[in-house]
């Protein structure tokens, strides 16, 4: 296992490790159209799926096409009714009053449309995630990619925002089968509602969206939103104003997300790329460049916690392929030549024919003081979750035998450090930032208590560092 | 509660003020219809009724809060100005720019019971309260002549409820104005009425008329077209009502205690949207159930109806949902769009700050609404000064319930058992190596490289050269997987199948039922191409028309790509939404930041 090290995950950082990446792709996705005019095309996963091969990253990557989730799968998290309606409706139906009814009650109909292959559509999104959640359930994958995935504001028995089916929570609960506890982390422009909303009750899935709030579908995400329950604490939002740019991004996105991911240690983690929250975006209103917004992902595959990485919002569609097909290359650990290599869709990409497009020029209207208020406010929600008793940490057994005196340790933990505001800032190189904190923490036993596998937590012993990359042997589950 | 709750455009109030509005308008006589000569407004009565409505107008309008104790204002010799003569004195004469222009203050001064060396003062006075009045009502006036001639023809549609509300209200208006007609009348005639019930009821629709064009005027005159539409759908009905009426009887009364109570139960909610006595409304699916006489029903089924006939076919209870989408697709404002861009107004033009009071109203009816209503005003300066995510309340509450949440498994600890099939097809690494050996292969992540022999660079033939070149190649290394992926059907390949003529014809469609911007275009297509599929028709839209196009736009206007849609504004598909969009962008009000600088790629 060489250079077993936190922080970047490039080869031009300090880690060039390599991840076993599984990608879904389903060939005939970007033959859906939602109809004339509407802005969620999927063509645009087709598009990001041709630079990727045209960059060569399928060479680090196993491809799979998705298996279509029927419709009993996708029972697992809607409705039966719901169900039963999206995979009958079709556009020549839609006049029938008995289904006219069902449109109104489902909110399918306009911001929804009812479209040719629709329900064809939600299977391959579906069956895309649960796919890659199998992939990391089983330790095939380190990390695995649905680009296709990501329709975050589908609700139980209702469609809404262009997402009919919810793959992410049904990719969730597939994790939850194997893993105690799934981070989701949004970073769509929208708020991710359908995700918070599904899991808003439990401690299980903790959802962090990050997203523009105020006046802006879909009217969720308040940051006095923090769960119910159980949940309580376990939903986090982050809320954030017109002309986001990277670094006011990456100051909220890190700090916040560091400090989630030493309290809540998860055990797996979904990252939905919406890229609607890039500059230049049809909807969004964002500046986030595609290095910006890719660094997110960068962030949590230094983690090396098993990562599901799924698509989302995006309008302006180049952009998105671009988007997504940078953030493969960063989950496989390349970093792409910036001229585009020549291919079927070059057109789309001029006048420049790059992978990266500047920001503009617009103005930032997040101030420095909101950014710090909110992290400030988040920040303390976060350590409320880590000083409260928590019960999942109590009641969730160890998957193996206990190290020495860990209930002792639970007392004697060391404080979860607190953000000082400063080192986002003045630290350019906090990947290197990053090792020292993380190590620490995870090298705790109790912590390691909460390490997924037994391999995991002997080489955590040894080597007091952070999980290895899974193994072969560890497939046994 | 959630026929309020979800509404997300516009106030309840709003739209039962719409109708009177104009209404009233016409009634007095303002600007419309013109006055009496010999009409000598005496009264008391008139006076009062003036003096309130103006000092809301100020108040409300102007923004002119310590005004309305002034009224009437005196000049320096202890005099009082009658108000409403002097402006109907001014309005005879051409208003005040022509009473100015032609030197006439002297006379107004006198034919309004002054003595003409008050001149100066009278305009003063005229000026600091009248003025805005008359401006304002020229305004609406021209407003109502344009939609008037606009909506032609489009206010056909009328559903039942509007109908039988729209009647209500007409009744009450024109029972009014033919009060306040006897009333003048009656005053010639020097008799005493008693109209104590009817004033009131006017002296209210003036407050309506106030609150209402405190959103119609300000916000509606800036983008909500829609509205202003409406208004004047309604105010060809009900002309032609009036005109009905008018010939079947000059006394007719129509329930106006009913109307009453209705404007009064209106005008509380709009005071206190939660006051207990309100109560909570039942879900819009149980209205049935109650009856025509509860007057929240007719409010809001009369805001329905109202809506309805906006949406014309789409549903009331969907309008309920906000939209992701702001309706590029649709003929009407998307109301999240109108929420979205709320918020950017604010850094601009401080007029339209009146615009957060319906989405204030519209949330009223939830539970921490009695802090919004009140926190209204302080809002309203909050958002003038700084405008942050913290300064919008919880909006939406998230709902719990196991209709909502999912059912999350137990954690066993047990053994994964999947099935495999969710590990769906292995595409790459091909299964058999192929021979894949044998080619060259380009390292991972390169890009284009910067040396072409081409004899004109970049030209069209040298990108299809070289993106035919590259094809070839990763056709070689991906084998079997180059097929599976369709990649053989990607971007020009695409239109292999299709003969030279058709994809003339294609392009001629697209260009032609561009403007129409409605849905047809597909339906166009699929007629004129009855042999192709629906997939092969959008394979060559998004893999060939589309590439060509921007492969144009890249080398004749690399300057002018708009970023805004790759689809309709780079075919130059002037949909509804798109036009409505430009024209937005011009007056920057729907204009977000980023879109200014479009120059993306």
């Amino acid at each position: 296992m060489e250079g077993r090290t936190e922080g970047a995950s490039l080869p031009s950082g300090p880690d060039g490790k390599k991840r076993r990446v599984s990608y879904f792709y389903e060939p005939t996705i970007g033959d859906y159209y939602y109809g004339q005019g509407h802005p969620m095309k999927p063509h645009r996963i087709r598009m990001a799926h041709n630079l990727i091969v045209h960059y060569s990253l399928h060479r680090r990557m196993e491809i799979n096409r998705p298996f279509p989730a029927a419709a009993t799968d996708i029972r697992r998290f809607h409705t039966d009714e719901y169900v039963d309606f999206l995979a009958s409706v079709c556009p020549e139906s839609t006049g029938d009053p008995s289904v006219t009814r069902h449109l109104k009650r489902f909110n399918v109909g306009e911001d929804c449309p009812v479209f040719d292959g629709l329900f064809g559509f939600c299977q391959a999104s579906a069956g895309g995630s649960l796919g890659a959640a199998v992939k990391l359930n089983r330790g095939d994958a380190d990390i695995a990619l649905n680009w296709a995935g990501g329709l975050h504001h589908a609700k139980k028995s209702e469609a809404s925002g262009f997402c009919y089916v919810n793959d992410i929570v049904l990719g969730i609960l597939e994790l939850l089968k194997v893993h105690k506890r799934v981070l989701y982390v949004d970073i769509d422009v929208h708020h991710g509602d359908g995700v918070e909303e599904a899991f808003y009750t439990t401690d299980r899935v903790m959802t962090v969206s990050f997203h523009k709030f105020g006046d802006f579908f879909p009217g969720t995400g308040h940051v006095k939103d923090v769960g119910v329950g159980l949940g309580k604490y376990y939903a986090l939002n982050v809320p954030l104003n017109d002309g986001l740019d990277d670094d006011s991004f990456r100051g909220l996105f890190r700090p916040i997300v560091r400090k989630v991911m030493e309290v809540y240690q998860p055990d797996a983690v979904v990252l939905q790329c919406g890229a609607d929250s890039l500059s230049g975006d049809r909807l969004g209103c964002f500046n986030l460049s595609v290095k910006g917004h890719a660094d997110c992902l960068h962030f949590l595959r230094s983690y090396n916690v098993p990562l599901m990485v799924l698509g989302g919002g995006g309008y302006t569609i180049r952009n998105v392929a671009r988007c997504w097909c940078y953030e493969t290359a960063v989950a496989v650990g390349v970093e792409p030549d910036n001229q585009l290599p020549f291919n079927e869709y070059y057109e789309y990409f001029g006048p420049d024919y790059t992978l990266h497009v500047e920001p503009c020029n617009m103005e930032n209207l997040n101030t420095a003081k909101d950014m710090e208020k909110i992290r400030n406010a988040l920040l303390e929600q976060l350590s409320r979750l880590s000083h409260a008793p928590s019960v999942q940490f109590q009641t969730t057994p160890p998957t193996t035998q206990v190290p020495e005196e860990p209930e002792e340790d639970m007392e004697e933990r060391p404080k979860p450090r607190i953000w000082n505001g400063e080192d986002y800032e003045s630290d350019p190189d906090e990947d290197d930032d990053e090792k020292p904190r993380i190590r620490t923490n995870f090298g705790d036993p109790v912590v390691n208590v909460h390490m997924r596998d037994v391999a995991d937590l002997e080489d955590v012993k040894d080597v007091k560092d952070v999980k290895p990359v899974k193994t072969e042997e560890n497939q046994s589950f | 509660m959630a026929g309020w709750s979800k509404l997300a455009d516009g106030s309840v109030v709003d739209c039962v003020k719409r109708v009177p509005e104009q209404e009233i308008l016409k009634t007095n006589g303002f600007g419309v219809d013109p006055l009496p000569k010999d009409f000598e407004p005496e009264t008391e009565e008139i006076q009062r009724w003036f003096y309130q409505f103006l000092r809301v107008f100020l108040k409300e309008i102007c923004g002119r809060e310590n005004f309305g104790s002034l009224l009437p204002p005196m000049l320096g010799d202890a005099q009082t100005v009658d108000l409403f003569k002097l402006l109907l004195v001014v309005r005879e004469r051409g208003g005040y720019k022509a009473v100015s222009k032609n030197g006439l203050w002297e006379l107004v001064a006198k034919e309004s019971g002054l003595e003409s060396c008050l001149s100066s003062s009278v305009k003063l006075v005229y000026f600091k309260y009248l003025d805005v009045l008359e401006r304002w009502l020229e305004r609406v006036v021209d407003d109502r002549a344009n939609l008037k001639s606009k909506s032609s023809g489009s206010s056909s549609s009328l559903s039942e409820y509007l109908m039988e509300l729209g009647a209500e209200f007409k009744g009450v208006l024109s029972n009014s104005k033919e009060k306040v007609k006897e009333y003048l009348h009656l005053e010639e005639s020097n008799c005493q009425l008693n109209t104590e019930g009817d004033l009131n009821l006017s002296t209210n629709d003036v407050i309506m008329v106030v609150d209402s064009d405190e959103e119609s005027v300000k916000v509606d005159s800036t983008n909500n077209h829609v509205d202003i539409l409406d208004v004047a759908n309604l105010y060809d009905a009900d002309v032609k009502s009036y005109d009905v009426e008018k010939k079947r009887s000059s006394s007719r009364k129509r329930k106006p205690d009913s109307m009453w109570k209705l404007l009064g139960w209106v005008i509380g909610i709009g005071k206190n949207p939660c006051d207990p006595l309100v109560g909570s409304l039942p879900e819009k699916g149980k209205w049935k159930s109650y009856g025509n006489d509860n007057l929240w029903k007719q409010v809001l089924s009369y805001r329905d109806a109202v809506f309805s006939k906006r949406h014309a076919d789409s549903n009331a209870e969907q309008l309920g949902w906000q939209k992701m989408h702001p309706s590029m697709y649709d003929d009407h404002i998307g109301s999240s769009y109108n929420l979205r861009e709320r918020g950017k107004l604010v850094s601009g033009d401080t007029t339209t700050q009146s615009r957060d009071y319906p989405r204030s109203l519209s949330f009223g009816a939830e539970n921490d609404s009695d802090k919004r209503g009140i926190k209204n005003h302080e809002q309203k300066e909050l958002l003038q000064t700084a405008y942050s995510v913290f300064d919008y309340e919880v909006e939406k509450q998230i709902p719990i319930g196991p209709a909502f949440q999912a059912e999350i498994p137990e954690w066993t600890g047990l053994p994964y058992e999947c099935d495999t099939k969710w590990l769906g097809t292995r595409v790459w690494p091909l299964e058999k190596a192929e021979h894949r050996m044998l080619i060259e292969r380009d390292r991972i992540g390169k890009g284009r490289q910067d040396s072409c022999g081409c004899q004109f660079r970049d030209s069209f033939e040298c990108v299809r050269f070289h993106v035919a070149e590259k094809r070839y190649k990763l056709k070689l290394e991906l084998g079997s997987a180059f097929h599976y992926w369709k990649i053989d059907k990607m971007g020009e390949e695409a239109a292999l199948s299709w003969t030279e003529e058709e994809q003339k014809n294609f392009e001629t469609i697209v260009r032609l039922n561009s403007p129409s911007g409605d849905k047809r275009l597909w339906n166009v297509i699929f007629k004129c191409y009855p042999t192709k599929s629906r997939e092969e028709l959008l394979s060559y839209y998004f893999n060939v028309y589309h590439l060509r196009r921007r492969a144009h736009q890249n080398r004749f206007t690399p300057d002018d790509i708009d970023s805004e849609d790759d689809e309709e504004l780079e075919s130059g598909i002037a949909t509804k939404g798109f036009m409505h969009e430009t024209m937005e962008s011009t007056s920057s009000i729907f204009h977000s930041p980023n879109k200014k600088h479009k120059k993306s790629r």
